[in-house]
């Protein structure tokens, strides 16, 4: 699944980490989903979705769409 | 929705957690290990040597406890990890016994009789070489 976790948290001027702190999980979990190597679960994907006022399709979309 | 609390750590859990379980484990390898000298050196009543062999089973059933609270408390990439590793080290496991076990019947090995150690030295192996190959793909 792709994903513009990378790109909304750079654009915040948030580290890995920070973003790790504020959904609660730990800092290889942000790395992983930005790499596009681990899909979030729904209920982590909505809490990003909330962190960054976004809908949730907007942020993760299937892949070649 | 629950959030666990996670620190900075690669696992997701801060050294406290380890305390625990690191205890409980050793606590029960040391209370297995007494009772095996203890059956070397101590030619013991039955009731006894009942108690002694059971005993063990105690900090056991605390250490899986632990553990399976620490599961409980890691994020869930973490999670994952673990399933991965443990999906990877007990089929491995059961294929390595079985490996070593029909080699020593074709007597290919020396009969060795490897007992409940070797079995958990195997499988807390296999479950860290499962882990280190969960944690490289997630990297």
């Amino acid at each position: 699944m792709k994903n513009q976790l990378r790109e909304l948290r750079t654009a915040r001027t948030w580290s890995q980490g920070d973003l790790a702190d504020k959904l609660g999980v730990s800092r290889q979990t942000v790395n992983a989903i930005e790499t596009e190597k681990y899909d979030p679960s729904l209920p982590l994907a909505f809490k990003i979705a909330r962190l960054f006022k976004r809908p949730i399709e907007e942020i993760f979309a299937e892949e070649g769409k | 929705m629950n959030s666990p609390s996670v620190s900075q750590s690669s696992c997701g859990l801060g050294p406290r957690a380890w305390v625990s379980p690191t205890l409980w484990g050793l606590a029960a390898g040391l209370s297995a290990a007494a009772a095996t000298v203890l059956f070397v050196l101590f030619k013991l009543p039955v009731p006894l040597r009942l108690v002694i062999a059971l005993l063990p089973i105690l900090p056991s059933l605390c250490y899986v406890g632990c553990v399976v609270r620490m599961f409980r408390q890691v994020d869930e990439l973490q999670r994952r990890i673990q399933l991965e590793a443990l999906g990877f080290a007990f089929p491995a496991t059961a294929i390595l016994v079985m490996a070593v076990d029909l080699l020593e019947q074709a007597k290919v090995l020396p009969a060795v009789h490897w007992g409940w150690s070797g079995l958990v030295v195997a499988m807390c192996l296999l479950w860290f070489a499962g882990w280190i190959r969960a944690c490289r793909r997630y990297q």
